[in-house]
């Protein structure tokens, strides 16, 4: 794995290594939101963290039949998406890039990233902190971007590398043109093996069956890398990488599941 | 008026609108995205009409000495060698010789020595004294005033001041609830009500910066090409979705995802706005600020610096709500107070003179009129200290506490509420007139907790049992 | 196959049967019907392989907190939750992600320094600590500074010095302290040896009065220093591996209880702790000084405890521990000392085990002058009772580990009553054991009565005296018998997997699985009952899950 060194000024390690910003924030565009002006108690059965949408019912079918009335069909609910942890998060970008880690060095050597920010981003420590808050964030948010930025950099800069044995980023087997390769069946290739390790998603159609129906994500991602690699000025399939991993990385689907 | 640059609202959006490239968007998206209106309304709202938008809460950490600043005895009615029998002994011989040995008369009440630096604003300032604060622990006076609530044991029960008000005033603002070394309180509270709370006065530059300012290479062009896919994106979820049933099924997902989707959009301002540039203290472009509060570039984290960021954080749009620690170290049970706890006092009482001139001079943002004006202003310390010095020549702590209310609102130039002449414990006045009166009732910190919320039109949390202050409000 | 739960009610062709037999026999066929193969499930097309991958990626987020590699999702061919694929799954060592993370947020398990020694006896500080950066790098503990030095100052940056009598030479200062030099000693928490302080690097049994030097007063005396390997002190460094030990002794206890073929509810009730080199030797050589004001007796005696070196944290062994009560994690050192009296263990217990939280009315607390107000037993005061009238009997479980520690008060040094403590309230000082632990203040009349009484007995009514003789067990086995504890640590793990709590039909199978937890005590069992539920295999539609994904039925 391999760090950007970048040289930051050495009161930034000491900012953050004694980093005391302890909350998340949100600020969502919403009118002011209703404040429950008397704490509701929390519902015996539910977490502090979680909320039972439509409270507890009692018996289900079992109490219908007791009525006298038809059960119907037991109605499954889907599971509720919800955001990773901060441990989870840090573990989702080692594995799509095959290791990489948001390490910044800040003067003392590589320092990674979502651990210090581990508790500014709502992490437990099980005494002031007691559970971690899964709301979406403002500040998760801008940090997601920052550092999917440092670590699209890293991962693009590894990846281009010929003497690496194996291309996590763009996978060369259906490129005759190696690395630099714009072709489109390769680039489109690359695009489902890249949403297929982020989201698990199984693009619509295939390029290597009879039919060539594009899948809307992948069309998506695509357009975007041919947008930039047109606009690039020096390197064009290396900014269009960068481009393709910002955007898988900032997804709302990366950090939910 | 501040040479410091004062972008109005519109300016602003349209500064982001510009930045973010968003132009593509349909206008009600955008509209989604940068709350171009004013929405909602306070849900707590008190039947008096609000005068008040934004709350700035400064503590004064250790105990602050009321013979010092807010409560002083004048040594010519109170000698120290009287002592024994007054219970009050001033001790101003031993400050340093820069400090008055007798109060200042500032017109409608008198500061102790080192309470100079805010003679200018007198008419400004509602004087509380006497608050009973029934504790002596740091920990629960510190959070009794921040809550309204009485703690339990040391843990603090409820929601803070800040917290509570940032969840219930209204604006748009990127980050609506700022702190710096103060606890914040958001239980059952909407996130955005959540303090940031940055360690240090030169921090939050770092923060509004992509990737914390440090060096990143994405070319320039790749940003509009992704701002363009996560537009398109959105655009492709809201058809998903609108294919669902409508119904509570999956409200809370989708509210959740829009969000998401939303803040995305939002961190991107939070980068783009350049906001970070006023909170670049020791770059050229604040040479102004810095002048201002008499910042050494190099040593930022003193109460100037920290006024500083208060009011750069309110001038610019970016918070409704700062709350924060301005002074340190004022806990000197030795012989040190008569050295540092002067100091620190005056220094805390300079940086809010800075402060109250930096507001004064700065228009609100919806230009109505200056923005303190528009501000509540609370400052507290914990409790006080003891009238008697003890025999390492320090004071210890004492019950009676006073605190200032400043700003939009409030009605100055008083004071409400006293101590006993001697010993100076809190009295019972009668809560109309604040005036001493034996039948009358204590004054609480739930009474001061109220009073300010009442400014921002605010009803209190249901379990803060007080009424207003009618007399300190405008 | 489908099944159909459907039931009329049909006097003529079904015999009267009790309601409670109707819905035991549609909650075991809710059980026959998940035990049948998941494509039964309404709602899951298990033969989607594209779902499949999708729930593959939670499968193992959830479980082992990373999301699957690109050669799992390819290579996979088929619905990924049976019961063979599950159990491979959650035997993984990766899965101690979720067992470990569960139980955290359970149990708490974050302690500081302060709780496990005494920071100004036994904490062994950098020079660089007091006198700022100046200062060299040996390391001191404060009272030894304070008693012999004459200030809270390290030693002089200079080899010590021993006279011909052998006494160690200290030289007065201008600031009136008097220091010694430096040895070097390679304590038991390095193989590199440290500078230390002569003081601290002494090894007496015994201090001035013959007071034992493995005691708090014994080290605070000065006179016994650290020990040869400065075992009876900690540094920085050495703490913060303790407190690390004891978080993960938690995570120890759940994963032991949560494998295959463990009886989870053991976690609970054994008697043993789990033991690691850094915790040994907290116990053989800490564990006494730790007072003032935490007080803490090693509950392992040395004999039972296994012969780790501090080195050693990765491996543990399960050791007995002394006291009779001792009830699994409930009574390890972590949680006595991070819930630190009996009403916070018993509300930590309820809220989390039981999903039976206390909840105080949101009505007006009468005045502090209500005579009402008055009442000393907070089982009956107005406003209080809500809670405690609950709260202290569930209390009077833990009452025989002190407050403020993680002390067993054994019933022959703390006998329920001593003369000694009722008579001293009435005139004279009382000693700390009086002013610790038994009631040696009455207030009021009321209190008169208890006066000598061990705290723990005070206002105790005959069923919590029986409580507390008990110990924290009797909690736990109450819970298990009446299905509490089981469907509250069913319904948390079902909210956690799912994202919401259990209602209507799912709460009704959830109500299955932990009646079925209650039985076999397997939490392998519960964890693929779960996983393999129809609410935590169904995705919902607002993710972009499928290209083509339809609506949810």
């Amino acid at each position: 794995m391999s760090a950007l060194q970048s040289k930051a000024p050495a009161r930034l390690m000491t900012l953050l290594s004694s980093v005391l910003i302890s909350s998340l924030l949100s600020s969502g565009c919403e009118e002011a939101r209703r404040v429950t002006l008397s704490p509701e108690p929390p519902r015996a059965g539910s977490l502090a963290g979680g909320a039972d949408e439509a409270g507890e019912a009692a018996g289900g079918s079992a109490g219908a039949e007791a009525a006298g009335v038809e059960a119907p069909e037991p109605v499954i609910k889907p599971r509720a998406p919800r955001r990773l942890t901060i441990a989870q998060l840090a573990r989702s970008i080692e594995v799509v890039t095959g290791g990489l880690r948001w390490l910044e060095d800040l003067g003392q050597g590589p320092v990674d990233m979502l651990e210090l920010l581990a508790p500014t981003l709502g992490a437990p420590d099980y005494r002031g902190v007691t559970h971690e808050n899964l709301e979406p964030s403002l500040l998760l948010s801008k940090f997601v971007q920052d550092g999917a930025q440092r670590v699209c950099e890293a991962w693009v800069a590894r990846d281009r590398d010929p003497a690496l044995s194996a291309h996590t980023l763009v996978e060369l087997s259906t490129s005759s043109e190696g690395w630099v390769s714009r072709e489109p069946r390769h680039v489109k290739a690359n695009l489902e093996r890249l949403l297929l390790v982020f989201f698990a998603y199984s693009a619509q159609g295939s390029l290597l069956g009879d039919s060539e129906v594009d899948d809307p994500r992948v069309s998506a991602l695509y357009e975007l890398f041919e947008l930039v690699s047109a606009a690039s000025p020096s390197d064009p399939t290396g900014d269009a990488w960068l481009a393709v991993c910002l955007a898988l990385m900032t997804d709302p689907e990366f950090v939910m599941y | 008026m501040s040479a410091t640059t004062s972008l109005s609202r519109r300016a602003l959006l349209a500064h982001m609108v510009e930045a973010v490239g968003l132009s593509q968007i349909a206008p009600s998206t955008l509209n989604t995205l940068l709350c171009g209106r004013e929405q909602g309304r306070a849900w707590a709202q008190a039947s008096t009409s609000p005068r008040a938008r934004y709350l700035l809460y400064l503590h004064f950490d250790g105990g602050w000495d009321l013979l010092l600043g807010l409560d002083p005895r004048d040594p010519a009615d109170f000698p120290d060698a009287d002592a024994p029998v007054t219970g009050v002994e001033p001790g101003y011989q031993r400050l340093p010789p820069r400090f008055s040995r007798s109060p200042i008369d500032v017109g409608p009440f008198k500061l102790g020595p080192c309470g100079a630096p805010l003679a200018p604003w007198a008419e400004r300032l509602a004087l509380v004294r006497g608050i009973d604060m029934g504790t002596l622990t740091h920990e629960v006076g510190r959070r009794y005033l921040n809550t309204g609530r009485s703690p339990a044991g040391v843990s603090a029960q409820g929601v803070s001041i800040s917290s509570f008000a940032a969840a219930n005033l209204t604006g748009e603002h990127l980050i609506p609830h700022l702190a710096h070394r103060f606890e914040s309180y958001h239980l059952d509270l909407p996130s955005e009500a959540s303090a940031l709370n940055v360690a240090s006065v030169d921090h939050l530059q770092y923060l509004l910066q992509e990737t914390l300012g440090l060096p990143s290479y994405a070319p320039a062009h790749l940003r509009g090409a992704l701002n363009r896919y996560w537009a398109k994106q959105s655009e492709a979820y809201e058809a998903r979705w609108a294919a669902l049933p409508s119904g509570e099924a999956h409200a809370r997902s989708l509210d959740e995802l829009r969000k998401t989707l939303a803040l995305r959009a939002r961190a991107r301002e939070l980068v783009t706005a350049s906001l970070h540039e006023s909170f670049q203290f020791n770059a050229d472009a604040q040479a102004t600020l810095r002048a201002h509060y008499q910042l050494n570039p190099q040593q930022l984290d003193t109460p100037s610096g920290r006024a500083a960021l208060a009011a750069q954080a309110l001038k610019t749009g970016l918070s409704r709500v700062v709350s924060l620690t301005l002074v340190d170290g004022l806990d000197t049970h030795d012989g040190q107070w008569a050295n540092d706890h002067s100091a620190r006092l005056e220094q805390g009482f300079v940086a809010l003179s800075q402060l109250l001139d930096d507001l004064s001079q700065s228009p609100a943002p919806d230009g109505q009129s200056a923005l303190l004006d528009q501000t509540m202003i609370v400052v507290t310390s914990e409790f006080s200290r003891t009238p008697r010095l003890n025999a390492r020549g320090g004071r210890d702590h004492h019950l009676a506490n006073a605190s200032l209310l400043i700003g939009g609102g409030v009605r100055g130039g008083q004071v409400f509420g006293e101590t006993s002449p001697r010993f100076m414990g809190p009295l019972k006045v009668n809560l109309e007139t604040g005036r001493g009166d034996p039948s009358g009732s204590p004054i609480r910190p739930q009474e001061l907790m109220v009073t300010a919320l009442a400014t921002l039109g605010l009803n209190p949390p249901t379990q803060v049992r007080a009424e207003p202050l009618s007399a300190l409000l405008t | 196959m489908t099944l159909t739960l459907r039931f009329t009610r049909n006097l003529g062709r079904w015999p009267l049967v009790p309601l409670s037999a109707l819905m035991s026999l549609s909650l075991s066929l809710s059980l026959l019907a998940l035990s049948a193969p998941v494509s039964a499930q309404p709602g899951v097309d298990t033969q989607d392989v594209r779902a499949a991958r999708r729930l593959l990626r939670r499968l193992s987020l959830d479980l082992w907190g990373a999301p699957p590699s690109l050669d799992a999702l390819q290579s996979l061919e088929a619905w990924p939750t049976s019961d063979e694929q599950l159990s491979e799954l959650l035997s993984d060592a990766r899965a101690s992600h979720w067992v470990t993370r569960f139980h955290e947020d359970l149990f708490w398990p974050a302690l500081e320094i302060g709780d496990l020694i005494n920071p100004a006896a036994s904490l062994l500080l950098p020079a660089t600590f007091y006198e700022g950066p100046l200062g060299g790098q040996q390391l001191f503990t404060l009272f030894t500074g304070l008693t012999r030095r004459g200030g809270l100052v390290p030693c002089l940056d200079q080899p010590a010095e021993w006279n011909e009598a052998g006494e160690l030479v200290m030289e007065e200062q201008a600031d009136g302290t008097l220091r010694e030099g430096v040895v070097w000693v390679t304590p038991y928490w390095s193989e590199e040896p440290v500078k230390v302080c002569a003081l601290e690097s002494l090894a007496e049994e015994a201090g001035p009065g013959g007071v034992a030097c493995d005691s708090f007063e014994g080290l605070a005396s000065g006179f016994c220093g650290c020990g040869a390997t400065l075992e009876r002190c900690a540094s920085i460094d050495s703490a913060l591996t303790l407190l690390a030990s004891f978080r993960a002794q938690v995570a120890q206890y759940a994963s032991t209880h949560s494998a295959e073929g463990a009886n989870y509810f053991e976690l609970l009730t054994r008697s043993e702790e789990p033991v690691n080199g850094p915790i040994a030797h907290y116990y053989r050589h800490l564990a006494s000084a730790a007072i003032d004001p935490v007080v803490l007796v090693a509950p392992i005696t040395p004999d039972q405890l296994p012969s780790l070196d501090f080195s050693q944290q990765d491996e543990w062994r399960w050791a007995e521990r002394a006291a009779p009560v001792h009830s699994g994690l409930l009574t390890s050192t972590p949680f006595l000392l991070r819930f630190q009296t009996a009403r916070a263990r018993a509300n930590r217990v309820s809220q989390a085990l039981l999903c039976e939280p206390f909840i105080a009315s949101n009505g007006v607390l009468p005045s502090p002058e209500d005579e009402c107000s008055q009442e000393p037993n907070l089982r009956l005061r107005c406003g209080c009772a809500d809670c405690h009238a609950r709260l202290e009997p569930l209390s009077a479980h833990w009452a025989r580990f002190s407050d403020a520690g993680a002390l067993y008060l054994d019933p022959e040094r703390f006998p329920s009553y001593l003369a000694s403590c009722a008579a001293c309230a009435d005139g004279g000082a009382c000693p700390d054991v009086c002013r610790r632990f038994y009631v040696s203040e009455a207030p009021t009349e009321a209190h008169r009565d208890y006066l000598g009484v061990l705290k723990a007995y005070e206002w105790r009514s005959p069923d919590e005296l029986e409580r507390l003789e008990a110990g924290p067990r009797a909690q736990v086995s109450d819970a298990l018998e009446r299905g509490a504890l089981s469907l509250c640590l069913t319904r948390q793990l079902f909210e956690r997997l799912v994202g919401y709590a259990p209602q209507g039909d799912a709460l009704a199978r959830a109500r299955g699985y932990a009646v079925e937890f209650a039985e076999r005590g397997s939490m392998p069992l519960l964890m693929r009952r779960l996983l393999q539920d129809p609410s935590y295999q169904l995705e919902s539609p607002t993710l972009w899950g499928r290209p083509t994904q339809g609506v949810s039925p």
